[in-house]
């Protein structure tokens, strides 16, 4: 039986979608595709199909990491556990915070399966510097990194999809509360972040320590959660691959 | 060059290198497969030097919000010199 099958008492409801009715479908932020409804409906043997990446690099509403049942529900499992590791309590609720949540969809799925798993327990906020301009779908603290951090003291960071280049964990790793930092994208000298600041990867530079391992963190990448994503750089119907999971976990307290 | 063929250029050249180390886990990224090429003597400095600059040409494109139209036709000859001397 296909994944997205759920069996049911109305006969209607265990059909599978067509993929015009899944398009039809994703038009809504709030509905969550399969791995395999994402799969069957955009899947092509070209390398990078027109429909993909009009899907993908839309003007309004651009998509980086294409989020997915599986996707969340690993992501969300690995949450509630770390959740519980630093202390988690309907008394005192730990903060994760996403940093450049843009339209805020992945911490709108994460606040509500995180819920089901721990409820009371986990507040999830969206931030974004707003500098993009992308259009917010769910409730998004538009304010500065540096800002989030300061305002909400989160023991966890997720940011997906850091701008090429660009580092902004040496402002989560200088913020004492944050215990880990969880990043989504291409690593090591993909599309995402510094190679060195971020990712502690690059040429020239194997003799010295990475900046993480300098402050006292220690990175994961957490493969089981990276084997269910799927991003703007993967080619449905070639394999994806592209994008990963990583956390950093802080070893050494500040 | 459209953006769009750019792309679909690089996938190509993306798959070709990937392909002279099957073994080689994708999920660690082109970076660490270039890495891993050189020190295995597939590809020589001039040759990973050129796919370095083409890979960040990819990695600017891909990480903004949406594809712009044209890119430089030096990057066509780049990509039509590196090709060649992977023989493809």
């Amino acid at each position: 039986m296909p994944k997205e099958q759920i069996p049911t008492d109305n006969p209607n409801e265990n059909k599978e979608l067509s993929p015009q009715e899944i398009r039809e479908k994703l038009k809504d932020p709030s509905y969550l595709p399969t791995h395999r409804e994402i799969d069957r409906t955009f899947k092509s043997k070209d390398f990078i199909s027109r429909e993909w990446s009009d899907f993908c690099f839309d003007e309004q509403n651009p998509v980086f990491e294409f989020l997915n049942e599986e996707f969340l529900n690993a992501f969300s499992d690995y949450l509630s556990q770390r959740a519980k590791e630093l202390g988690a309590s309907e008394e005192a609720p730990i903060t994760v915070l996403e940093v450049g949540a843009g339209n805020g969809r992945l911490t709108y799925f994460l606040q509500k399966k995180l819920e089901e798993r721990l409820p009371g327990q986990v507040k999830v906020v969206a931030s974004d510097s707003g500098k993009w301009g992308i259009k917010t779908a769910f409730p998004v603290d538009v304010i500065e990194h540096k800002e989030a951090l300061k305002k909400y003291k989160p023991k966890i960071v997720v940011f997906s999809w850091m701008p090429y280049g660009e580092d902004y964990t040496a402002d989560m790793r200088a913020e004492t509360s944050v215990e880990e930092y969880v990043l989504i994208g291409e690593a090591d000298g993909g599309c995402c972040g510094n190679e060195w600041e971020t990712w502690g990867s690059s040429y020239g530079n194997d003799e010295e320590v990475p900046p993480y391992k300098a402050d006292g963190f220690e990175r994961s990448d957490l493969e089981e959660l990276s084997s269910q994503q799927i991003c703007r750089t993967d080619q449905p119907g070639q394999g994806y691959y592209h994008s990963s999971t990583v956390s950093f976990e802080r070893k050494v307290p500040k | 060059m459209t953006i769009q063929e750019f792309l679909e250029q690089f996938s190509i050249l993306e798959n070709h290198l990937f392909s002279l180390a099957p073994d080689f886990n994708k999920r660690q990224g082109l970076f660490n497969l270039l890495k891993h090429l050189k020190n295995n003597n597939k590809i020589d400095d001039g040759l990973l030097k050129d796919l370095l600059l083409i890979t960040q040409t990819r990695n600017k494109i891909v990480s903004t919000p949406t594809l712009g139209k044209d890119i430089s036709d030096d990057m066509l000859d780049k990509i039509t010199k590196v090709k060649a001397e992977l023989n493809m």
